[in-house]
């Protein structure tokens, strides 16, 4: 039994499922790891519950990223996507999860947990193109593994973390359909690591 | 239109306030966008426009729910985006690549000569087995470099 079969009534047939828990010695083929600005690197981490690890490149703005090489089958309005992720230090950096459009670009329309340490929280943040909504969670970031679960429905996006309802966004949905992304970038100066353990993503 | 921010105590779960604002939202779509967060199991911070919200309170009062409008909320967060290379930076990788490219150059040139003295050398020690070896080879290598 996993979160799916948790989270839904018996019966529910999730449509396109994938799911990872970023075990074995290399990433699932599904993924492709590629460097949105500088040269950063991805591995298996070599430690206990600590999924694959993203090292971004050490200068400001500098990130990198695993997806489905634009292989999009989520949909924006009625899919859900769980993951299990942690900056290795919350320090000077950012960590984005959850379902984007495109892979190349910062400006990308995304449904996504954000932990950026501009902030202090962690945030759901919904992008359509170029315009964003940000919506602060009661979370303080830290460099602790949580529980994220994002819902794309027809006029909302809601974030739970750890298993508690936490924020709502009504504006900016994502109006394409959308794959999986894990991505980890730096502020200011510094590599910086981020991991992810688990992801589910499907239709509903 | 004047987008606010409020926080609000309320009663009932999380969820059921949860379902009810979107419920209201569909049957009467608001003016502008509502977004909302919540501090604990009766707090929430919610942004929007001031008539929304008072509709909005209107609405889930004749439901039931206690929705008591509070102090404003804290600033409504905008998306940071990632941030680019500051020019000091841009200037900085400009530097070094202009400066790694001419030490290879440098490099090149000190390889090619070594090469050629070397060549020089072992020629004039046994002229009869470099007699076949073209001068030009110096040069293809130079391009394979």
């Amino acid at each position: 039994m996993d979160f799916v079969d948790l989270l839904n009534p018996p019966g529910i047939v999730p449509l396109q499922r994938v799911l990872d828990n970023f075990d074995g010695d290399s990433l699932n083929e599904r993924w492709t790891f590629r460097n949105l600005a500088g040269s950063g690197s991805g591995s298996m981490n070599d430690q206990a519950d600590n999924g694959y690890n993203i090292t971004s490149g050490s200068t400001n703005g500098q990130s990198s990223q695993i997806d489905f090489n634009d292989i999009r089958h989520y949909s924006y309005n009625s899919s859900i996507v769980i993951g299990e992720t942690r900056p290795a230090n919350a320090t000077t950096m950012y960590h984005i999860c959850g379902l984007t459009e495109i892979d190349t670009s910062p400006s990308d329309t995304r449904a996504s947990w954000d932990q950026d340490t501009v902030n202090t929280y962690i945030t759901l943040t919904t992008r359509l193109n170029s315009s964003a909504t940000v919506v602060e969670s009661s979370i303080v970031i830290d460099d602790n593994f949580h529980v994220f679960k994002l819902a794309l429905r027809a006029s909302s996006v809601i974030e739970w973390i750890d298993g508690v309802l936490e924020g709502i966004s009504t504006s900016n949905l994502p109006d394409v359909a959308m794959q999986p992304h894990f991505r980890q970038g730096t502020r200011t100066s510094g590599a910086r690591s981020g991991r992810i353990r688990y992801l589910e993503a499907f239709n509903v | 239109m004047v987008r606010i921010g409020k926080q609000v105590t309320f009663t009932g779960s999380r969820e059921k306030i949860t379902d009810k604002i979107l419920f209201a939202i569909d049957k009467q779509p608001p003016t502008e966008p509502i977004n909302w967060s919540f501090i604990n199991d009766n707090m929430m911070n919610i942004y929007g426009d001031n008539q929304d919200l008072n509709a909005l309170k209107t609405f889930l009062e004749s439901k039931g729910f206690s929705f008591t409008v509070g102090p404003n909320a804290p600033a409504e967060p905008t998306d940071p985006g990632e941030p680019a290379p500051t020019q000091d930076e841009l200037d900085a990788i400009e530097f070094f690549k202009q400066a790694f490219n001419a030490e290879m150059a440098a490099l090149e040139t000190a390889i090619l000569a070594s090469i050629e003295t070397r060549y020089n050398a072992l020629k004039g020690a046994n002229p009869i087995a470099f007699a076949d070896v073209p001068k030009s080879g110096i040069k293809h290598l130079r391009q394979r470099i």
